[in-house]
């Protein structure tokens, strides 16, 4: 019997293992912020918890799961726009969790906050999520295609009915698809006012006021002047609001509160 | 006859007034919630009495009054019955001592009261708080105003009210420190055979003291004082003095007394002997309800302010005398592992202000969060109050749990005096992870659990659906799908495949428009078939296959081109058509001689022929 293999092989064996614990190990100290988050929130400790969920989105990306907790956690600090914007992106990521849904209506309702009555088309699209569309889009332009080759390959007339029929319905589901992706993503870079704050009728700090915005509402931007935005909201009332108050919803620095950026 | 109807209207009479007792029982519930500030306005240096009156009921759960700049201190409660005429109504009053941190113009919120499960709110009052000084000085050193007493009762100072009874406040020291607890008895003698009724608890008639504890139910006994019997009822209570100085202790009690009164003799109107039974003298105008005040002599009480110096830092206003005992749980842990401190402090004193004592472990070594509130123990024995800390090592190496130190004022022997618990010992086991610098929040509550929390209700009220236990699928970014480089690839395969496709379905589409050029094509296909064919059989020196094959390559050739029939396609056609001299006629000539004589070509003549074919057809 090789001496090398009956000396070595109880090294490898211990190496190999030792190779497949060390990850879970990391993985398990990773997963020790989102519970401690978890188990400070339990405690009634939300500044802490929310200071555990931005590690946690530091070292692991952030998830619907997490969002909605910081959501909860800023929910309780009664900072309603941070609220607001913490469950609009957790919905971005899981668009048919209940339970976000539930809390968003539950916070807006207890601020105050209405949104205009919905068209029936609106609320087709809140069906499904912008990307859910798209995929659902896309997926069906592909398989459209995919049916339109076989269709051309083949050369007996009778035995492309299935393909036929198939490249129909990819190709009206395609199309009937692209209205709501679209209006998803025209809104897609929508804010969150994260205090309350006055539309300005010019980009500028001495500018009349036109109205006041209230905190937690969602603002569609249009343009951007210098450190100001020109929004509209959901009554298409327009004024200039200061970049710093407004958290967009496509922004991964305002899920971990930096400073606000101006619209790209 | 007459016995018998006698009895019977007894009894009616009976049943009617109980249930005329019970409807206006349950009728009289009309609930009201007030609260009043005497005086609306004092000095920084002052206090004010705050009293919240709820009516309808005898029993009620308020919230801690609050007020910017404001210092609440609870004087107790007073529950008051009363049935007049077949009515009942009872109400209880909350009484607090109120003082100022600032002067200003302050407001004590509406106050939440429970009542029977419903939730009543008073409406806002507000204060003005002037400097100190500002307002001329109460006199006999009390301060504030004297709360309001119903301007129909009288007021019985001890001495003066020898036809009932009278009130004594005995105070067990003369002399304490501010904060330190003050027992007391107070004593309240009612001659006996009197109808009295307690309307109320003894209170503290000014604002120099705050009540700490006083028993819910007095002692009853009976004295004889000069030949007099009396009956006794005992207190026992505690209050703390507020300041220094000189101050009396003073307490009162309301009462009320059933004073009988002479039924005059009926009109006769009717001659009914019946309303003459002495039996109905004891239900009508037999007797009338007088309310009084009882009021204690003044025991003047010296207030003296705790000294300066030696003050340690962890002295945080506990007077009296204490002991410290410590436990930890567990003490086999990690770096990273909670620990949970027990801290019981008994002995006696005053326990309201007995704080968690100082954890001395220092943040680089430990990790330690607030402690609890403290659960106050009293029973016959001792008093105690536990607090639990949860701390936490960040180091391997820690091998001991450091003192906690707990300090007090012991006004017996006039200092201050820290108490250190002693080191314990911890055993620490080996950890063979990398040990991450954000360690896990202990447990502190007992009841305290992993799983997600009830909906509880935030500052307003709106349930939140609990948080969710678990992180889910992580991403970097809340990009769109379309900047996603799969879904980039998956569409532009599917564009490629349907440009592919159009391109492919257009072919075919001109191609089934033209018979000719299928034809052609289909032509071409064949010929160049025939070609490689032909070029094998040259290849394999099989000259007959050669020449067939060669023959058929012309045929199909000038089949398409004059629209005959291949097949009947002959030299002489080709003679007659084309031109003189053609090499094609001798090429065609030659294949059919060789079909019959089986003459055999050489390799060059099948090459020379071949080449000429191809230039042929293309």
């Amino acid at each position: 019997m090789n001496p090398f293999h009956l000396r070595f092989k109880p090294h490898i064996l211990l190496s190999a293992i030792l190779l497949l614990i060390f990850p879970i190990s990391v993985a398990q100290a990773e997963k020790d912020t989102f519970m401690l988050g978890n188990q400070a929130y339990m405690h009634k400790d939300f500044t802490a918890a929310i200071t555990y969920y931005q590690q946690t989105a530091a070292t692991r990306g952030l998830s619907a799961s997490l969002l909605y907790n910081m959501g909860n956690c800023y929910a309780r600090l009664e900072k309603t726009g941070l609220t607001i914007l913490a469950y609009e992106q957790a919905l971005r990521l899981d668009h048919g969790n209940a339970d976000i849904r539930s809390n968003l209506q539950t916070i807006r309702k207890k601020n105050g906050i209405y949104q205009q009555d919905k068209p029936w088309w609106q609320w087709l699209f809140d069906l499904l999520g912008t990307n859910q569309w798209l995929l659902l889009s896309g997926c069906s332009f592909f398989i459209f295609s995919c049916c339109l080759l076989l269709i051309a390959v083949l050369e007996k007339p009778g035995v492309g009915r299935i393909p036929k029929a198939l490249a129909i319905c990819a190709l009206l589901t395609t199309l009937l698809t692209l209205p709501p992706l679209v209006y998803g993503y025209l809104h897609w870079q929508d804010a969150v006012v994260l205090t309350k704050t006055r539309l300005m009728i010019s980009p500028f700090a001495e500018a009349d006021p036109a109205g006041a915005i209230k905190e937690g509402q969602v603002a569609h931007p249009l343009k951007t002047y210098n450190d100001y935005i020109l929004v509209t909201d959901f009554s298409g009332r327009k004024g200039w609001v200061p970049g710093k108050e407004l958290g967009f919803l496509d922004d991964f620095e305002a899920a971990l509160k930096k400073p606000g950026r101006s619209k790209k | 006859m007459r016995k018998a109807i006698h009895n019977t209207l007894i009894l009616l009479l009976l049943v009617t007034t109980t249930w005329t007792a019970l409807t206006a029982t349950a009728l009289a519930g009309d609930i009201s919630v007030r609260a009043s500030l005497q005086p609306t306005g004092f000095a920084v240096d002052q206090s004010a009495r705050l009293t919240i009156t709820v009516s309808g009921t005898s029993s009620a759960g308020p919230e801690e009054p609050h007020g910017d700049g404001l210092q609440f201190f609870s004087q107790g409660q007073s529950t008051q019955m009363q049935w007049i005429n077949g009515k009942s109504s009872s109400s209880v009053s909350f009484s607090y001592l109120v003082q100022a941190v600032s002067p200003g113009t302050h407001t004590i919120e509406p106050i939440t009261i429970n009542v029977g499960g419903k939730t009543y709110r008073t409406k806002a009052i507000t204060c003005k708080v002037e400097p100190a000084a500002a307002t001329p000085a109460p006199q006999s050193g009390r301060q504030g105003g004297k709360p309001a007493r119903p301007p129909s009762s009288s007021r019985l100072r001890s001495g003066e009210a020898d036809q009932i009874g009278f009130m004594h406040i005995l105070p067990k020291m003369e002399t304490v420190y501010a904060g330190e607890l003050l027992p007391f008895t107070v004593k309240a003698y009612f001659r006996q055979g009197m109808r009295v009724t307690i309307n109320s608890a003894p209170r503290l008639t000014n604002n120099n003291f705050i009540l700490e504890s006083l028993d819910k139910k007095p002692v009853q006994s009976e004295d004889i004082i000069n030949g007099t019997p009396y009956s006794l009822l005992t207190w026992n209570g505690a209050v703390s003095a507020v300041k220094q100085g000189n101050f009396p202790l003073e307490v009162d009690m309301d009462v009320s007394l059933l004073v009988r009164s002479r039924r005059r003799p009926s009109s006769s109107m009717f001659g009914s002997p019946l309303f003459d039974d002495p039996f109905f003298d004891n239900f009508f105008s037999g007797y009338t309800q007088k309310d009084i005040t009882l009021i204690s002599e003044k025991q003047t009480i010296r207030i003296k302010d705790l000294p300066k110096k030696g003050k340690p830092i962890e002295f945080t206003g506990a007077i009296g005398s204490f002991s410290l005992a410590v436990k930890a749980q567990p003490t086999v842990v990690q770096a990273g592992d909670p620990i949970t401190l027990k801290m019981i402090i008994q002995g006696s004193g005053n326990f309201g202000r007995v704080q968690a004592p100082v954890f001395t472990g220092n943040g680089n070594n430990w990790k330690a969060y607030p402690p609890s509130a403290g659960n106050l123990e009293q029973t016959e024995k001792a008093t105690k109050k536990e607090f639990e800390q949860a701390i936490i090592p960040t180091r391997p190496t820690i091998r001991q749990i450091p003192p906690v130190i707990f300090a007090y004022y012991d006004p017996d022997s006039e200092k201050y005096i820290s108490l250190h618990s002693d080191p314990i010992a911890l055993s620490m086991k080996e950890v063979s992870a990398p040990v991450s610098k954000q360690v896990e929040p202990p447990t502190v509550q007992p009841q305290y659990s992993q799983q997600p929390e009830q909906p509880a209700k935030n500052v307003s009220g709106a349930a939140l659906v609990p948080i969710h236990t678990r992180f889910g699928k992580g991403v970097d970014e809340l990009q769109p799908l379309y900047q996603k480089l799969w879904f980039q690839l998956l569409i532009a395969t599917a564009l490629i495949l349907l440009l592919t496709s159009l391109v492919l379905l257009r072919r075919k589409r001109r191609l089934a428009g033209n018979p000719e050029l299928v034809e052609k094509k289909e032509l071409t296909r064949k010929i160049e078939t025939l070609l490689t064919q032909a070029q094998e059989a040259m290849q394999s020196r099989d000259s007959r296959s050669f020449l067939a094959i060669s023959r058929q390559i012309l045929q199909q050739r000038f089949g398409l081109i004059w629209q005959i029939e291949p097949q009947a396609i002959c030299a002489a056609d080709l003679e007659r058509r084309l031109e003189t001299g053609s090499p094609l006629v001798e090429i065609f000539k030659k294949t059919e001689h060789t079909m019959y004589t089986g003459e055999e070509l050489s390799t060059n003549e099948m090459e020379h022929i071949l080449q000429i074919v191809r230039e042929e057809v293309r």
